[in-house]
């Protein structure tokens, strides 16, 4: 299940490098189209999903007594999960119907950016370790 | 490939503003011009921007590996309009293109607004120039995961 280079840890890293990297395209084109009439700006979720995958092999509410019965658990496993695309209105939007908020998304792509940072690290002192046990620790 | 349409779409937005930016000095350096080569006065000029998701054909939708999302949306200029408003008159009866009354038609152009427009204009370029740095950062840091 678990192998040495497909770690829980290694997959989630990859998911969530995946997911950052989308998402700064959905901030971009919302940035590109600051001046768009009607553009309803956008945004991807996905922490919810990636929180609920981690624990997807934990087993569900339901007895099971054949591996194939059902436990009644229908998170999916973390290397199919999706991010959800959703309008991320500014409150008052401008009179040519354009929704986003530059401030807004100057944040999230900061925001965004320093998490993809943060996931980029985990996957480098992932891979470190491995490195240090394959050479013995020299 | 993900990162190259990030780029790509910060591009697009670049594209775009300068364009508007070209067209706002256009208008402003004609906000005198009382002769066009098709009569009348300059009128005002405006581009229009449209969002163009980079959607697949179903073919491509098919064949690609990702099927969940296609993520970037870049903006076009799509076109060009001229103001509709009426030239504005100006009691000028020594002027050579003044009418009968001695009212010459003056450009449709508001030179505050046109101000206004530009400062927007430059701020969503250094918004997308911005943005643009961030992908490139992020890209870069990723390249360095192959490192050492």
């Amino acid at each position: 299940m678990a192998g040495i280079l497909n770690s829980k840890i290694t997959t989630l890293a990859q998911k969530s490098l995946d997911f950052r990297s989308k998402r700064h395209d959905v901030l971009a084109s919302n940035v590109a189209n600051m001046s768009t009439p009607g553009y309803q700006a956008e945004d991807l979720v996905f922490e919810s999903t990636l929180a609920a995958a981690m624990n997807a092999d934990q087993p569900g509410p339901l007895k099971t007594t054949n591996s194939r019965h059902l436990d009644g658990r229908n998170t999916p496993p973390l290397e199919l999960a999706q991010a959800q695309r959703i309008h991320s209105a500014a409150p008052h939007p401008s009179e040519n119907g354009n929704t986003v908020d530059l401030d807004k998304e100057m944040a999230k792509i900061a925001e965004n950016q320093m998490m993809y940072n943060a996931s980029l690290r985990m996957l480098q002192h992932e891979f470190r370790m491995l490195k240090t046990a394959i050479s013995e620790g020299r | 490939m993900s990162f190259f349409s990030a780029l790509n779409t910060s591009v697009s937005g670049m594209t775009a503003q300068r364009l508007r930016v070209n067209t706002i000095s256009e208008n402003i350096a004609n906000a005198q011009t009382t002769r066009t080569p098709e009569g009348g006065p300059y009128r005002r000029r405006e581009v229009i921007l449209a969002a163009v998701s980079n959607d697949r054909t179903f073919e491509e939708e098919l064949r690609s590996q990702d099927r969940s999302l296609s993520t970037a949306t870049e903006v076009k200029v799509v076109g060009m309009t001229k103001d509709s408003r009426p030239p504005l008159l100006r009691y000028e009866p020594g002027h050579p293109d003044a009418n009968e009354e001695g009212y010459v038609a003056m450009p449709n152009v508001n030179v505050m607004e046109e101000m206004v427009n530009m400062m927007m204009a430059s701020r969503a370029y250094e918004a997308n120039s911005a943005a643009f740095n961030a992908s490139k950062k992020m890209a870069e840091s990723a390249l360095d995961l192959g490192r050492g």
